[in-house]
């Protein structure tokens, strides 16, 4: 009965919790990368680096380069963070997608290995 | 047999329990292991190119691997299935029940053993053996215990019934365990708190860790060099923790603070009392803002603590301690997404040692920038702050946090209390908690709840006995750092009780009805009918003077309070004018005021003599101490006077008195009749009589009475001369004598002493002296000898 019970669980609960944890581990790699918030901050200067004009048109011109040059420090490292964490999504994606097809085979597999070791 | 019909533990959810438990521990570590061990072998058998060993060895370790995830997802796991009892009930406790007789002990020693068990037995400090013993052993008993199991699991919408709930069926449902509980002081109710105590732990273990905003979320905020010095990031510090705030979260407090800084308050002054937890409060609220991401205007905020004691003792002058805060200031406004919170705000608002006023250079702050503040203060500094700082009071959105109810300072108390056990190594029981409660609610006036109560904890840990800290170790805290008798809450035994008017005619001389009155107060009080928050007792004592009233307010310190020196008198002809309330309710400036005496003597018979002649403030004052068991100093803190005897004497209507007992009328008799008669002639006021316990008439005493009174007085003598052996003896006609010129009709048996000490004590004095008398004489006194 325990076996059935076994069976039961391997293709059903368990096939489906394979399925959910493709979800489970993208909404954490989603938070441990705060991509919603790199999104959200994407073209603001990074760690609010800015700098304030002085007197003057030159001044003022110096203090929006420095400040455009703050953007687009925050705007690729927050990009390449974001790409990174991409990859890593669609590698966790996959590697969870193989493992929850594969799932209700491994039990056969196991028997293909052992028969073929057998005879 | 009707239980095993309702808990099939031959079910397969009781069998896959069985299974995990057997596999729980070392035996699934061992078959990882296997399993890892084969696979690297197949490896290796590859490689070596044998095959068909690689094959079987990797089948073995493929089908090792499938069992693991089966019992690590699915057995472990083990949810609830059905509304059945073996579908609801752990694996902890289906995997450890045996099949066959099933009853409440063989239930309890099969889960004796797990930690939730151990949890009850650790709270009560009861023995598992004591438990095992008072449960039946009868398989009939069974139902109701589910029963209750299940009651108790659906009322705290707990997933499944856990070893918790079975327990506490088991103790709330056992008469016999009823009983040792009422013993302990404990109820049904007790029983339950610990259970929720314990589910709170259990659910604390399994909720899942709280979203921070991962690394994206300090990118949103400037560097800030300078305010990292001086300030402490809360946000960071709860999430590093791991503290849960869930419960303080969703407080009114935390709830108006997060609404005041969303509606775009510039400051916020959070008001409360020391010790009501404002720090609590706020990492709570830096909790909640590090998980909340629905409200735009808050999202991401992270919280940050300035020390004003570390800024200002840094500072070298005020010039310097403006110059850091106007660079903490501007640093935090530049960064965006902070918020400031200065702990012990008043620091920074008035000028004196160890504090400086920077009002005009936050003002600036509050009025222009996006920066928001919170100012933590105590009520007493708000309204300093409102009449000194007008301006700057008016920028701020006060929110009031008001005291705990003494459910949630248990809860508070109870939380505490697992990381204090976890740091220390101690065990705290639940009546440790109670106590806690109880003792700094009554003796600690300087500080609000909950602190006050972690803090006497706190003080109680190194008190633990063979490292459990039980109710006493909390009374010998409060009595080492108090002063405080608390151990004497329980001042005399029952039967002592039973027999008070012996105890208190050992030294006073009849008085019958006035000392049965009496006694038969104070044990009402001490068997619990008396109310709780009101004085143990409240006396009013009518009769002439030198009829007994001070000797029995002494004999009832003796007696009650095993020390006649706990006894506070005042003589209230000294408090005739209104102003002299003050003196009354002197705070901590004065330490012979009545409010100080009780502090530090709250086990203590208080004695106002002569009430009559006080002016009416006091008797209004009066009217409150009786009516609520405590005043309040000049200062605002309260006293407690619930563990006093309030005794209150007057000469008021004696010469009636006197008169009633000339007729020869009992005191019974005219009692009612008297008392009307004060009411209607303005001496004491109605509201007044009704507050006290007992109105206690005394009579003149007769002269056999005095004569008694003289043998007392004798006998005080030879106590004194005991320990140079002489013993003076008295006839009956010396007694006489003395009785004769020391009685007074309007004193009473007052002048007696005088004459006792004229009379014996000069001459014996004057022959002990020039060695007429030596030790290890006995001297007989006539009536003749006297010298009167």
């Amino acid at each position: 009965m325990l076996a059935l019970e076994f069976l039961t669980w391997w293709y059903g609960q368990g096939w489906l919790r394979r399925w959910e944890g493709i979800v489970t581990y993208a909404h954490k790699i989603t938070q441990a990368f705060s991509i919603r918030i790199l999104a959200r901050t994407l073209f603001e200067p990074w760690r609010r680096i800015i700098s304030y004009p002085g007197a003057g048109l030159s001044n003022h011109l110096k203090a929006m380069v420095d400040n455009l040059f703050s953007r687009l420090i925050g705007f690729f490292v927050r990009v390449i963070v974001i790409i990174f964490s991409g990859i890593t999504l669609i590698f966790i994606t996959l590697v969870g997608t193989c493992l929850a097809l594969i799932w209700p085979l491994l039990p056969f597999i196991a028997l293909a290995l052992l028969i073929k070791g057998v005879f | 047999m009707q239980e095993q019909d309702m808990l099939n533990l031959r079910s397969l959810r009781a069998k896959k329990a069985r299974l995990a438990l057997k596999l729980s521990g070392s035996g699934s570590r061992v078959i990882i292991i296997t399993m890892l061990g084969l696979a690297v072998l197949s490896a290796l058998l590859f490689f070596a190119s044998l095959d068909r060993i690689a094959y079987l060895t990797s089948a073995i370790s493929l089908a090792v691997a499938i069992f693991v995830m089966w019992y690590r997802q699915d057995l472990l796991v083990l949810k609830s299935t059905d509304d059945s009892l073996d579908g609801q009930l752990t694996k902890e406790i289906l995997g450890i029940l045996k099949t066959g007789h099933i009853n409440p002990q063989s239930v309890w020693i099969s889960l004796s053993s797990n930690w939730q068990s151990q949890f009850f037995i650790n709270r009560f400090l009861l023995a598992a053996q004591v438990i095992e013993q008072n449960l039946s052993g009868e398989s009939a008993d069974m139902p109701v215990i589910w029963d209750k199991a299940k009651q108790l699991a659906s009322e705290r919408t707990s997933p499944g019934i856990e070893v918790g709930h079975v327990v506490a069926a088991l103790l709330l449902t056992s008469p016999q365990l009823q009983t040792i509980f009422t013993q302990s002081k404990l109820s049904k109710d007790d029983i339950e708190v610990v259970l929720a105590w314990l589910m709170r732990t259990v659910d604390a273990s399994h909720a899942p860790k709280p979203y921070f905003g991962g690394i994206g979320r300090d990118w949103t905020t400037g560097f800030t060099p300078h305010l990292s010095e001086f300030g402490k990031n809360l946000s960071n510090t709860t999430e590093n923790s791991g503290d849960h705030f869930d419960w303080l979260q969703k407080t009114p407090g935390v709830v108006a603070i997060k609404n005041a800084l969303s509606q775009g308050a510039a400051g916020v002054a959070l008001i409360g009392p020391p010790g009501i937890g404002k720090s609590s409060y706020i990492a709570a609220l830096s909790n909640e803002l590090a998980e909340e991401d629905e409200d735009r205007n808050l999202r991401h905020q992270q919280i940050i603590s300035l020390s004003p004691s570390m800024i200002l003792s840094r500072a070298k002058g005020s010039g310097e301690i403006e110059h850091t805060l106007m660079t903490i200031m501007g640093e935090a406004s530049h960064a965006g997404h902070i918020i400031l919170f200065f702990d012990d705000a008043q620091l920074f608002f008035h000028e004196g040692l160890g504090s400086f006023d920077i009002t005009q250079v936050l003002l600036p702050v509050l009025q222009d920038s996006n920066l928001q503040l919170i100012f933590a203060m105590s009520p007493n500094d708000f309204q300093s702050l409102k009449a000194n700082q007008s301006a700057f009071a008016a920028k701020l959105t006060p929110v009031v946090l008001a005291e705990p109810d003494e459910q949630s300072v248990m809860r508070v108390l109870e939380d505490t209390t697992l990381g204090m056990e976890y740091k220390r190594g101690v065990l705290i029981t639940y009546d440790a908690l109670r106590e806690t409660y109880r003792l700094s609610g009554r003796y600690e006036q300087e500080m609000s709840f909950p602190g006050k109560a972690i803090q006497l904890l706190e003080e109680a840990l190194p008190y633990a006995n063979n490292g459990i800290v039980t109710a006493e170790s909390i009374q010998q805290a409060i009595e080492q750092t108090r002063g405080v008798k608390a151990g004497s809450a329980a001042p005399v035994e029952a039967d002592e009780l039973l027999n008070l008017e012996d105890e208190i005619h050992k030294r006073m001389i009849n008085q019958d009805r006035a000392v049965s009155v009496v006694a038969s107060a104070l044990r009402r009080t001490r068997a619990g009918v008396a109310n709780p928050k009101r004085p143990i007792g409240s006396f009013l004592f009518l009769g002439p003077t030198g009829v007994g009233k001070t000797e029995l307010a002494k004999s009832i310190a003796a007696t009650y309070f095993k020390n006649e020196s706990n006894i506070i008198r005042l003589d209230m002809s000294e408090y005739q004018q209104a102003d002299d309330v003050k003196r009354l309710l002197a705070g901590s400036t004065d330490n012979t005021s009545l409010i100080m005496s009780v502090r530090e003597r709250p086990f203590s018979v208080v004695l106002l003599d002569e009430i009559e002649k006080a002016h009416t403030n006091i008797l209004n004052l009066l009217l409150q101490l009786l009516d609520e068991g405590q005043l309040t100093d000049i200062d605002g803190r309260a006293a407690s006077f619930k563990d006093c005897i309030i005794i209150v004497t007057s000469n008021a209507g004696s010469q009636e008195i006197r008169e009633h007992i000339a007729r020869g009328e009992e005191l019974e008799t005219f009692e009612s009749a008297f008392i009307d008669q004060l009411i209607s002639s303005n001496q004491f006021k109605p509201e007044l009589l009704n507050r006290f316990d007992e109105i206690v008439l005394f009579r003149p005493l007769n002269e056999s009475e005095l004569a008694q009174v003289v043998g007392l007085m004798m006998q005080e003598v030879n106590q004194t001369l005991s320990n140079q052996k002489i013993v003076i003896q008295l006839t009956d006609a010396a007694v006489a004598k003395i009785v004769a010129a020391g009685y007074d009709a309007r004193l009473g048996a007052r002048p007696m002493r005088r004459v006792l000490q004229h009379a014996v004590e000069d001459p014996v004095a004057n022959e002990i002296l020039s060695g007429q008398i030596k030790p290890g004489d006995r001297v007989n006194i006539d009536g003749p000898d006297l010298n009167l």
